[in-house]
C-alpha cells in the first residue's frame, strides 16, 4: 500500500534518475549504499510543473541527504523529497535542514506557495537556537517497521562482504527513528554515523536490538565509544572544549562546525609531532590517515580485498571473525596511542639531545639538591675531559629541574626524560632504545631508578653493547628499620652484566666484596671514585676567641638517615652553645616523631651554595648520621680548616682522620659526642691545627687528576660485562 | 637459468590440523601463478618438527612438496636455509599456520616484474590477525607518506611473509633468535638489514596475509620477555632521520 502522502507528492523519482544512480559507483561513505543510490537519484529529479519557484527557491539549501536519512520512509517510496516537501513535509513539521527548526506550519496547506523552509532560505538562513534537552536520551529499540523498511531497502547487490546478516541489521538500524524530542542531535550526526563500525565494536547492541545512534547519545560518547574511525569523542573534546556544548557530544561539535578538514579529529595527542616525523603538517597526516582508513575500507566492503577475506573465510571460518577489527582498520604508524606515544617520546628525547651521537652518557634520577659537584657531576666532568663535553650526554629520569650551577661542564647535552609519563615498562624500553641510538662508549648509572629496572629486561643486550657503570652509593634504610637501596637489589643481580661498578667509598667496596664473596674477577669490577676535594675553598679565620657563646654548625637533610634527633640531644647537653642547623626541613615518613628543637638551635633553611655559609663565626662543624658513605659536606667543610666532630659511619672515615678529627662510634653515643666537643671548644687552636692537616691530607689524596685517571681506567678497559667477555671469546 | 619462477616455501614446527587451510590456500595462490604461466616450486621446512608435524606433512596429499627437515630451533636460520635451498627467481615464505590471500602471489610477481628497480621486497597490503587476537593492519610502501623510519625505530612496519627476488635472502641473512641474550624479532630486524643493502620494500595493493595468532605465539613470548632487535646501524640518533626513506 502506498502511503497517504504520495498522491499529495505526485513526483516520483523519474526511472531515468533511478536508473542513473544505479550506475554510480558510491564513495566510501558511512550511509548504506542502498539509501546513497536512492538519495543521488533524488538529487537528480527534474523541477515539477507545481510550485516551480517555491522549488527553485530551497533547492540549493535542501539538504536531502539529511531529509532522507531522518524520513526513510520517503526514501523508500521513491519519492522526490523537495517535492515532498512543499505538497506535504512543511505541513507535517518536517525539516530539510540539519539548521533548520521546524515547526509543523498548519498555515502552510499544499497550495502554499512559500513553505516554512522557503521563508527561512528568504531570510538567509539566520541561526536558530538549538533545541538542547535536559534529559538523557532513551535506550531505544530498533522497531519493527524499521525492520520491514529494511527488508524493502535491501538489495543483494549492494551487501559488504563482511555479510549479509550485519548489514541487514546497519539497514534496519539506518530505518529507526529518533527517540521523540532527540531529533535534533539524532539527525544531525546519523548521516556521519558509522553504524557498521560502531555495532561490529559493540556487539551487544545487537543482541539487544538497541538502537545504536541512540545508545550513543546516551551513554556511547560519555563511554568513549567512537562514532566513526578516525573520530575519537574524547579526543576531540580535550582539543576544542570551546566547540562542544554542555549535553551535547563532540561529535555533533564537530558536525555542527562543518566537519573542518582544520579540525583534528584524532585520539592522538602527540599527532603533530608524529605528523612532522612523517614531514607533514597535522591536518594533512590526518586527513592521509582517513583517507587510508576510508579507501582500505571501502575496497574491504565492496572490493577485491573483502573479496580475497571472503574466500579465505570459507578456507578457515575463523578468519571472518576479524571483520570488527578490519573496519578500525591500524594503519602504520598510527597504528594505537601506544606506539604513537612510543614513536614520539623517542622523537622527543633524540631532539632534547640534539639528534647527536654522544660516547659518554650520565644518568641520574633528579638534580639534587646541594652544592658540589657529587659523583655525577664528577664523572660528567671526567668524560668531558676525555671525550670533550659535546660527546657528553647528562639524562635526568624521574625528576626534572634545574641542576645545581656548576655542577655540570660547560657544553654537555642535557636531557630530561622525567616529563615522559609512559608506563615504567614503556618507559624502560624508550630508555633502553635511546641510549642505543646515541651510539655510547660508556654509560654511567648514578641513581636512575629507570636504568635500574630497564637493565633486567634490556640490560644483556644493553651491556653487551656498551660499557655500562652503575654507581653505588650507601645502602638506605626503610621507615621499617631494615636495609634497602640498590647496593642491597640491584648489584648481586646485575654485576654479571655491567662494565663495572664504581662507589664513592672504599667502606662500601669492601661491605660487598665481603657480603658476597667476590671472586677476584668480580672484585675487579669494582672502582672507588674519591670525589676530589676543591682546594681553592680558603681556610676559614677563626670567629674571635672572647666570644662568650661558642657556635655549632650543622647541615644536611632532615631525614631518618642524618639523625636529627641525636644533634638535638647533643644541642641539649650543651645549653651554653650555639647551634646553626641548615638543610632541607623535611622529614619521611617513620619519623614523625621528632621532639621540638631545643632553645639552642636556629634552623637556618636551605643555602644556595656552600660559600654563603657563614664558616668564619663557626668554631666547629658537627656531623651526625646512622650510615654514609662519603658526604660532600664533610670534604667542603674539612677544606675550611673548620674542626669537625661526625659520625664514623660507612665512609665518613675516610674524612674523619682519626688524630686529625673527632670521629664518634658509634654513631649515637651523644656523650661521646659532647665530650669530643667540649674538648674541640677547649682548646680550638690544637683543633685548627689538626684540621689543618686534615686539609693538607685530602688535597694530597683528592685530586681531579687522580679522580680522572680512575675515569680513564674504567672507559678504557675492554667491556666488561660476562656476555660481552663470552662474545669476544667466541 | 632456474626453471623456476617463483619458490614458495613453508616452515612448519608443531603445525598439524591448523597448517589444511593454510595449504590449501598456498595452492590456490599458487594455480593463480601457474594459470598465468609461471613455474613454481613447493618446499616445505620444518624445523625441530614434531612427531605429529611429521606425520601430517607426510601425507601423500603434501608429496608434491619438497620436504626438509632441520634442527635450528630457530624460524630466521629456517627461512635462510630454505633461501639457499630454494631455487625460483622469487621466493616467498608462508608459515604453516597462517594463510595466503589468493592473489597474493601473482599479484606481488606481477608488480615486481613490472619495476625497472630489481632490489624490491614484496608485502602484502593487509595483515589480517585472526584466531587468538583480532588486528588489521596495513604494510605501507617505502615510497607512501605513512612510512617514517622513527616508527619504524620502535615498531616494525613489514611482516616476514613477503616475496623478492631470492637474491634478497642471499644477501641479508636472518640474525640468529637469542631471546635469551635478549635479541628476537628476526623479521623486523631482517626488514631494516635489507633497507641498509639496498632493498626497497613495495606494498602490493589488495592483497593479504591471514597471520593466526597462537595463545602465546612467538611474537608474544618475546613481548612477554621484552626483548629487542639487535642494534642496526642506520637507526642511530643522527642517521635516523633519512633512513628508509624513498623519493615520493
Amino acid at each position: 500500500m502506498k502511503p497517504p502522502f504520495f498522491k499529495l507528492s505526485a513526483a516520483p523519482v523519474s526511472k531515468k534518475a533511478r536508473e542513473t544512480a544505479r550506475a554510480l559507483t558510491p564513495p566510501h561513505t558511512v550511509m548504506p549504499r542502498e539509501l546513497w543510490r536512492r538519495i543521488e537519484a533524488a538529487k537528480r529529479c527534474a523541477k515539477p510543473a507545481l510550485y516551480p519557484r517555491e522549488y527553485g527557491r530551497i533547492k540549493p539549501y535542501f539538504d536531502v541527504e539529511y531529509y532522507l536519512t531522518r524520513y526513510p520512509d520517503i526514501a523508500l517510496a521513491w519519492i522526490d523529497p523537495i517535492a515532498h516537501y512543499i505538497r506535504a513535509g512543511a505541513a507535517e513539521g518536517r525539516c530539510p535542514h540539519p539548521s533548520f527548526t521546524a515547526q509543523a506550519d498548519q498555515a502552510q496547506p499544499q497550495d502554499a506557495r512559500v513553505t516554512a523552509f522557503g521563508k527561512w532560505v528568504q531570510q538567509g538562513c539566520p541561526d536558530l537556537p538549538l533545541v538542547a534537552t535536559q534529559e538523557q536520551c532513551p535506550l531505544t529499540p530498533i522497531e519493527g517497521t524499521a525492520w520491514a523498511r529494511a527488508e524493502r531497502l535491501f538489495d543483494a547487490t549492494d551487501v559488504p562482504h563482511y555479510g549479509a546478516r550485519l548489514h541487514k541489521h546497519v539497514l534496519a538500524a539506518w530505518m529507526n527513528e529518533s527517540p521523540p524530542g532527540f531529533e535534533e542531535e539524532y539527525y544531525l550526526i546519523k548521516p556521519h554515523f558509522d553504524i557498521a563500525y560502531y555495532l561490529s565494536r559493540s556487539p551487544d547492541l545487537i543482541e539487544k536490538n538497541l538502537d545504536p545512534v541512540a545508545h550513543f547519545l546516551r551513554a556511547g560518547a560519555d563511554e568513549a565509544r567512537d562514532p566513526q574511525a578516525g573520530f575519537s569523542e574524547r579526543g576531540f573534546a580535550r582539543r576544542y572544549p570551546d566547540l562542544v556544548q554542555q549535553g551535547q557530544s563532540a561529535f555533533a561539535a564537530w558536525i555542527r562546525a562543518g566537519q573542518g578538514e582544520d579540525l583534528i579529529t584524532s585520539a592522538y595527542d602527540d599527532i603533530a609531532e608524529l605528523a612532522a616525523a612523517m614531514k607533514l603538517v597535522p591536518i594533512t597526516a590526518q586527513k592521509l590517515h582517513r583517507e587510508t582508513q576510508a579507501d582500505v575500507g571501502q575496497r574491504l566492503a565492496f572490493g577485491e580485498l573483502g573479496k580475497q577475506v571472503k574466500a579465505a573465510a570459507e578456507l578457515d571460518p575463523l578468519i571472518a571473525q576479524s571483520w570488527p577489527e578490519a573496519l578500525d582498520l591500524r594503519v602504520a604508524p598510527f597504528n594505537s596511542a601506544l606506539t604513537v606515544s612510543r614513536t614520539i617520546d623517542m622523537m622527543r628525547l633524540q631532539e632534547r639531545a640534539h639528534r647527536k651521537r654522544a660516547k659518554a652518557v650520565v644518568l641520574v634520577n633528579r638534580p639534587r639538591w646541594g652544592s658540589g659537584r657529587r659523583m655525577e657531576g664528577y664523572i660528567a666532568h671526567a668524560l668531558a675531559e676525555i671525550y670533550g663535553a659535546h660527546e657528553v650526554v647528562v639524562m635526568t629520569t624521574e625528576v626534572g629541574g634545574d641542576t645545581p650551577k656548576g655542577r655540570m661542564p660547560e657544553g654537555i647535552r642535557l636531557v630530561d626524560m622525567s616529563d615522559i609519563r609512559s608506563a615504567a615498562p614503556e618507559k624502560q624500553r624508550l630508555l633502553f632504545e635511546f641510549l642505543r641510538s646515541l651510539r655510547p662508549e660508556v654509560v654511567f648509572n648514578i641513581n636512575s631508578r629507570t636504568c635500574w629496572d630497564m637493565l633486567k629486561p634490556y640490560g644483556k643486550a644493553l651491556c653487551r653493547e656498551t660499557r655500562v657503570v652503575g654507581g653505588l652509593f650507601c645502602a638506605e634504610q626503610s621507615v621499617t628499620g631494615f636495609w634497602t637501596g640498590y647496593p642491597v637489589h640491584r648489584f648481586y643481580r646485575h654485576l654479571g652484566k655491567l662494565h663495572a661498578v664504581c662507589t664513592d667509598s672504599h667502606a662500601l667496596v669492601s661491605e660487598l666484596s665481603e657480603r658476597y664473596q667476590l671472586p677476584p674477577e668480580s672484585a675487579a669490577k669494582l672502582h672507588v671514585l674519591s670525589a676530589p676535594v676543591d682546594a681553592s675553598i680558603p681556610i676559614a679565620e677563626a670567629p674571635a676567641a672572647a666570644n662568650p657563646r661558642k657556635k655549632v654548625f650543622w647541615s644536611g637533610r632532615f631525614d631518618p638517615q642524618k639523625r636529627v634527633d641525636i644533634a638535638y640531644k647533643i644541642a641539649e647537653a650543651m645549653p651554653d652553645v650555639d647551634f646553626h642547623m641548615w638543610g632541607e626541613k623535611f622529614l619521611k615518613a617513620g619519623h614523625q616523631g621528632l621532639a621540638p628543637a631545643p632553645d639552642n638551635v636556629t634552623f637556618e633553611g636551605k643555602y644556595a651554595s656552600f660559600d654563603a655559609l657563614p664558616i668564619e663565626t663557626a668554631d666547629l662543624w658537627l656531623y651526625t648520621s646512622e650510615w654514609d658513605g662519603v658526604p660532600s659536606i664533610l670534604l667542603e667543610v674539612a677544606m675550611t680548616g673548620l674542626p669537625i666532630v661526625g659520625a664514623h659511619v660507612g665512609g665518613t672515615g675516610e674524612v674523619l682522620k682519626a688524630g686529625l678529627s673527632q670521629p664518634i662510634a658509634p654513631f649515637d653515643d651523644v656523650a661521646a659526642f659532647v665530650a669530643a666537643i667540649r674538648q674541640t671548644l677547649a682548646e680550638p687552636q690544637a683543633a685548627r691545627n689538626q684540621a689543618a692537616k686534615l686539609r693538607d691530607a685530602l688535597i694530597a689524596e683528592r685530586t681531579e687528576a687522580a679522580y680522572l685517571q680512575a675515569v680513564k681506567v674504567i672507559v678504557s678497559a675492554p667491556n666488561g660485562s660476562d656476555d660481552a667477555e663470552s662474545e669476544r671469546e667466541a | 637459468m632456474s626453471q623456476f619462477d617463483l619458490t614458495l616455501a613453508i616452515t612448519a614446527h608443531a603445525e598439524t590440523l591448523e597448517a589444511g587451510p593454510a595449504m590449501r590456500s598456498a595452492e590456490l595462490a599458487i594455480a593463480a601463478v601457474e594459470e598465468a604461466g609461471f613455474a613454481v616450486q613447493r618446499l616445505l621446512g620444518f624445523d625441530t618438527p614434531t612427531p605429529q608435524t611429521t606425520r601430517y606433512f607426510g601425507q601423500p596429499r603434501f608429496d608434491a612438496w619438497e620436504r626438509h627437515s632441520f634442527a635450528f630451533a630457530d624460524q630466521g636460520e629456517t627461512r635462510s636455509a630454505l633461501a639457499d635451498i630454494a631455487s625460483g627467481r622469487y621466493l616467498a615464505f608462508l608459515d604453516a599456520d597462517d594463510l595466503l590471500s589468493s592473489n597474493w602471489l601473482l599479484a606481488a610477481m606481477t608488480l615486481l616484474e613490472a619495476q625497472s628497480n630489481d632490489r624490491m621486497i614484496a608485502h602484502p597490503e593487509l595483515i589480517w590477525q585472526f584466531d587468538g587476537s583480532n588486528t588489521v593492519y596495513t604494510q605501507p610502501s617505502q615510497s607512501s607518506p605513512l612510512f617514517t623510519p622513527h616508527h619504524f625505530a620502535m615498531q616494525n612496519y613489514y611482516d616476514a611473509l613477503c616475496l623478492a627476488p631470492r637474491q634478497a635472502w642471499q644477501e641479508v641473512r636472518y640474525a640468529p633468535r637469542d631471546v635469551q641474550a635478549g635479541y628476537a624479532y628476526e623479521d623486523w630486524q631482517w626488514a631494516l638489514e635489507t633497507i641498509e643493502a639496498g632493498w626497497e620494500h613495495v606494498s602490493v595493493p589488495d592483497t593479504l596475509i591471514f597471520k593466526r595468532r597462537r595463545d602465546v605465539s612467538q611474537s608474544q613470548a618475546a613481548r612477554a620477555r621484552r626483548v629487542s632487535i639487535r642494534s642496526v646501524a642506520p637507526l642511530a640518533i643522527d642517521t635516523i632521520a633519512g633512513f628508509g626513506r624513498q623519493e615520493r
